[in-house]
């Protein structure tokens, strides 16, 4: 296993996409990237839609295509595209307090705090969603795959001083748009210790 | 707060990193240190501490199924691919056809007209092949052998009937929240949204196993609503809806032509094998019923699969009219 994850971390200058290339990375990313458009979208199946429709993007591609990083880092930067685009169509269709409010209505019994809650985790996708997309890709895996920065410099063909200044980027930008909500993160985190 | 702002900005990167356990040793000391000594700072670090520890929040709680992810997107590509063909043929068209063609549309327009007025019921019939078909949704169903299923040429109104009239299917379906998927089967009604599920329809006992998303199912009445690895039966008898854990991967086998068994007990196995190959098989003595077996067979025939089955539990085979003997 760790031959083969090895190849696509190493910067290639292309990236060929025929059919056994693209399943084989299909197979190998999926789980990582699902999760990743699953943060941004908050929906299982349409996190998976988003992973696919890069892939039927690539597989109409005639040609191989020139890329600057690693192919990790191309298709993490494919989804974050795909999911923001996503994003805004929902945002035009409905309005996003439409969408916002849609999600408050499938769970009418929750209690107080845990209504709460989840308008807290609204804020907070709604705040990741609006880091720069490297920013991000970084913020994801440290956080959810808990890659350390050396791991992450060499999968994204990084230095590490570039994942720790954007990693401490990402979180000083939340902070600061988080920043009402605070006292109450503090508290609930307190609390359900 | 913001007053000493460079300084801070400064101290903030050896913050975050100190909370990534990034830091070194001697950077570490000095971070304990001063969040000891400084409340201020202390408040900050905990600050950040809060943003991390909340976004944990905005993961997926489940595992990724990459295989059955990656047999969906499969299956998306193959019918992908067949659209394309029609599309590559209408390219090489000459200008003549192109005439022609434009012609044939305004005859046919005025007759389309009147044509989508009309929706025609698609009847879907297998024998001994299972069969892919894509729905007007873009929802993807699977028809196991022998089965029958009936579903509108064009989905109108406010919802997306169709009906397993028997047998087994997998449904993929589409999302919509606004148009949900409604499926009868029987005297049961299976209502998504936009989920991936099995149903087995057989003589009106229904089995429904979920693979992704939520499945309300609603029989005489009752109602209930299912969660991925959940599996509903029902029994025509008692009409009672009966939940339970999905043990196995079995019931994918028209689809993956595998059978994947894992500690599975050898009469649910032999049950499955009937099914799948129209076969009458028997396991005479009753110790033998709850052998547990774990192998995958990949597309093999039976008579390969008994073999294997004979020679892990060292039974005989037994061939007598039709009928095969386990014992």
């Amino acid at each position: 296993l760790q031959t083969i994850s090895k190849q696509t971390y190493i910067l290639k200058n292309y990236l060929d996409t025929n059919e056994p290339e693209l399943d084989q990375l299909y197979l190998q990313h999926y789980a990582g990237l699902s999760r990743y458009a699953f943060t941004m979208v908050n929906d299982r199946v349409m996190a998976e839609e988003m992973v696919q429709q890069v892939f039927f993007k690539l597989l109409d591609r005639a040609t191989p295509i020139a890329i600057q990083t690693s192919v990790k880092a191309y298709l993490y930067r494919a989804v974050n595209n795909e999911c923001l685009n996503h994003i805004k169509h929902l945002k035009v269709k409905r309005g996003f307090e439409a969408h916002n409010s849609s999600i408050m209505k499938q769970m009418p019994d929750t209690p107080a705090g845990k209504l709460q809650l989840k308008e807290l985790e609204e804020k907070l996708r709604y705040a990741t969603n609006n880091l720069p997309e490297q920013c991000r890709v970084i913020f994801q895996l440290s956080r959810f795959e808990q890659l350390k920065y050396a791991e992450i410099a060499r999968q994204l063909n990084l230095s590490v001083k570039t994942v720790e200044t954007q990693m401490s980027r990402a979180l000083k930008k939340l902070r600061v748009q988080l920043a009402d909500y605070l006292p109450l993160i503090i508290w609930l985190l307190i609390n359900m210790m | 707060m913001e007053d000493n702002y460079q300084h801070m900005d400064f101290q903030d990167d050896l913050l975050i990193s100190y909370l990534l356990g990034e830091t070194s040793p001697s950077e570490t000391m000095q971070v304990d240190h001063l969040r000891k000594t400084d409340a201020a700072y202390n408040r900050r670090f905990e600050e950040f501490k809060a943003v991390w520890e909340a976004s944990k929040n905005l993961d997926d709680d489940q595992e990724a199924d990459t295989q059955a992810a990656f047999n969906r997107y499969k299956e998306k590509v193959v019918n992908r691919n067949n659209a394309k063909v029609s599309s590559i043929r209408r390219k090489q068209t000459n200008t003549w056809m192109a005439i022609a063609a434009t012609l044939l549309v305004f005859i046919g327009g005025s007759w389309l007209y009147f044509a989508r007025f009309s929706v025609k019921e698609v009847q879907l019939i297998t024998h001994n092949e299972t069969q892919i078909s894509n729905l007007p949704d873009g929802s993807v169903v699977t028809l196991n052998r022998l089965s029958h299923f009936e579903y509108p040429s064009r989905f109108t109104g406010g919802q997306r009937k169709v009906k397993l009239d028997s047998g087994e299917a997998f449904f993929n379906v589409a999302h919509n929240k606004e148009k949900p998927f409604l499926i009868s089967a029987g005297n049961t009604l299976i209502r998504v949204v936009g989920t991936s599920f099995n149903v087995k329809n057989k003589g009106g006992a229904v089995e429904i196993i979920v693979e992704t998303g939520l499945v309300r199912v609603s029989h005489n009445g009752q109602s209930a609503l299912l969660k991925p690895g959940e599996k509903l039966t029902v029994n025509n008898k008692t009409a009672a809806l009966n939940i339970e854990h999905n043990p196995d991967q079995l019931y994918n086998y028209y689809r993956s032509k595998k059978f994947v068994a894992d500690d599975t007990p050898l009469w649910r196995m032999v049950a499955v094998l009937n099914e799948a190959y129209d076969s009458h098989i028997v396991i005479e003595r009753k110790e033998l019923n709850n052998l547990p077996l774990n192998t995958t067979f990949d597309d093999a025939s039976l008579d390969k699969i008994l073999d294997v089955i004979s020679r892990t539990f060292k039974i005989s085979v037994e061939r007598k009219h039709g009928t095969i003997i386990l014992k």
